[in-house]
């Protein structure tokens, strides 16, 4: 007799009880790998979206809108720069490169940029179709030419401001069309700084300004010295990403520190309930493990076979609720793309927390043997063949 | 050949149980008659040796049971030693046919096909795929023997196996019992205290 199929029999014994504990086990553990996987999902994506820049110079006001608007794309700048101190700091020995951004408007809520080929070579940009010509028109992310549907040559006017401000009257032909970059980039819109300036030709002083500039430093010691020297010396303010990343992550990391705890409290629940499931179990079945007792079988066979029902469920439990959270990934990512016209979390099939959670799983099971196989070891199992 | 020679058993240090002394052999059929609460259980669970001995010697084909550790006890029970009890025969999770294959272990297909043939033989083997709670009480005494009897025991050791049923069928399973392990030379020893069934076995004991 397959002792594997016996304890099979005992796992769906008890349907009710079964989905109760599976039940607990499931939104457990998914709470615990939706929390995790948001958390790394937020650090590696803004750590994406800021890599390689070392230094945001813009418009005075807070560091962290500076970050959100122009290098996350995700807020209203805080302003204006003149393109004198653009070229001053392009001169500076101290940098390596600097993208400049020119930004404002948007077409139907994806941002429009005034750059240069810079910005596309910092993404790693590639083409589905198209040039990069940005001197002629526009070459617009994968997000964009997804949710609006368009393609090379279709003609598009930009409007004032983050939301459905004032249409310019200069329209901007589509020349390009990227490749899907898992970063902001999908969805922005580019074109050149001209063309930007270009619409805002009735903007007095407009075609003097930007917005604000990427920039690497050549050494460390720049970031020693150019920081405090764009703070105190012009009338710009420099903005350091790893500052600004760490704090943004710190106030999102309290919302995930809370999901956290319920995720743990969520666990014990889940531990106990399994405890409870394979006393109640252990108890009902006494009757079956004498018998088996009688049949000559040992006590580590009766053992095995209680092990083996707790492994089931934990497993059952922990493959259900990886299965459960890839689902509520797949839906929250679809609430990011329509919310934010790109996705937040990174789905992968198997990851290292899906595996965490399946030796948790397997691990809560062995546990929750123990005090059943400590209650069997102690019962008088004859007194159960009478 | 069983042997049960000067066996005492105390519970708890309060009362002790002297047993009778007995041999029996191959194939032989063995009535223990007493009341309730003179120690026929007892007797029957130091046999199978799910309860150690305390005092004497149970000899069962050379095998002493006070030189047997746990393990070696259980070995025997699990190769030699079949019990039928009153109620308590199945898993009920489980079917007929796998409550058999359960009993034998790492039982061989011949054993299995043994059991089927016994099955039957005693009419029941159109259980074979169902669950023992849809079984009448005399389907359940005859099914339990053909668990008890699937390994070929040496010794079968049974309690109160007429319990619960009427005249007819406990005429009939005590027949049917004693026959089969007559056929298949196993020791029977069948503890009781229904004195109608003295007539089918070979010697009686009373306690």
């Amino acid at each position: 007799m397959n002792l594997f199929k016996l304890s099979v029999r005992y796992v769906f014994q008890e349907k009710l009880n079964l989905a109760l504990t599976l039940g607990l086990l499931v939104v457990s553990f998914a709470a615990w790998l939706l929390s995790v996987t948001i958390e790394k999902s937020l650090q590696e994506n803004l750590t994406k979206n800021v890599s390689g820049i070392d230094m945001v110079v813009g418009a005075k006001g807070s560091p962290m809108q500076l970050l959100l608007a122009s290098v996350l794309f995700s807020d209203s700048p805080t302003g204006n720069i003149a393109i004198d101190e653009y070229e001053k700091l392009k001169k500076n020995p101290l940098v390596r490169s600097i993208v400049p951004i020119a930004q404002g408007d948007n077409v139907k809520g994806f941002p429009l940029i005034g750059s240069n080929q810079d910005l596309l070579n910092h993404y790693q940009a590639e083409l589905v179709s198209g040039t990069t010509d940005l001197a002629n028109g526009i070459v617009i992310g994968h997000s964009v030419a997804q949710t609006l549907g368009l393609t090379i040559g279709n003609e598009v006017n930009a409007t004032h401001g983050a939301g459905e401000g004032k249409s310019h009257n200069h329209g901007l032909k589509v020349v390009g069309v990227l490749k899907s970059n898992n970063s902001v980039l999908d969805k922005l819109m580019i074109t050149s700084i001209a063309n930007i300036h270009a619409n805002h030709a009735n903007v007095k002083g407009a075609d003097q300004e930007i917005t604000a500039a990427w920039i690497k430093f050549k050494s460390p010691l720049a970031m020693m010295q150019l920081p405090r020297m764009v703070n105190k010396n012009t009338n710009m303010q420099a903005a350091l990403p790893a500052i600004e990343m760490n704090r943004l992550l710190k106030l999102s990391g309290s919302g995930i520190a809370i999901i956290k705890l319920f995720s743990v409290i969520f666990l014990l629940l889940a531990l106990y309930s399994i405890l409870v499931h394979m006393y109640n179990s252990v108890s009902l079945h006494l009757k079956d493990l004498a018998l088996m007792r009688m049949y000559g079988y040992a006590y580590s066979s009766l053992f095995g076979l209680l092990i083996l029902e707790a492994f089931i469920i934990t497993s059952l439990g922990a493959v259900l609720s990886i299965l459960f959270s890839k689902g509520a990934f797949m839906v929250l990512n679809q609430f990011a793309k329509a919310q934010f016209q790109m996705p937040l979390l990174t789905v992968e099939y198997f990851n290292t927390f899906d595996a965490m959670v399946l030796t948790f799983g397997i691990g809560t099971g062995v546990l929750a043997s123990i005090l059943p196989i400590v209650k069997l070891k102690r019962s008088h199992l004859i007194s159960f063949l009478r | 050949m069983l042997i049960c020679k000067g066996v005492e058993y105390a519970y708890g240090g309060t009362s002790t149980i002297r047993f009778p002394d007995f041999e029996l052999l191959e194939g032989e059929a063995l009535c223990l008659l007493g009341p309730s609460g003179k120690g026929k259980s007892t007797l029957l669970y130091l046999l199978s040796g799910l309860l150690p001995l305390q005092m004497g010697e149970i000899t069962l084909n050379s095998a002493h049971y006070s030189k047997l550790n746990s393990k070696e006890m259980n070995a025997l029970r699990g190769q030699s030693i079949s019990v039928i009890l009153q109620e308590t025969q199945f898993v009920e999770v489980l079917t007929f046919q796998e409550n058999i294959a359960l009993a034998l272990g790492k039982g061989s297909k011949e054993e299995l096909n043994f059991a089927y043939k016994l099955a039957a033989d005693l009419g029941v083997d159109h259980l074979l795929s169902k669950y023992p709670k849809s079984f009448s009480g005399g389907e359940k005494q005859r099914a339990a023997m053909v668990v008890a009897m699937a390994k070929k025991p040496a010794l079968l050791l049974a309690d109160e196996p007429t319990a619960n049923l009427d005249d007819d069928n406990a005429e009939k399973v005590a027949s049917v019992l004693v026959q089969c392990c007559k056929e298949y030379q196993t020791a029977l020893l069948v503890v009781t205290h229904d004195a109608r069934l003295k007539k089918h076995f070979n010697s009686t004991l009373l306690l």
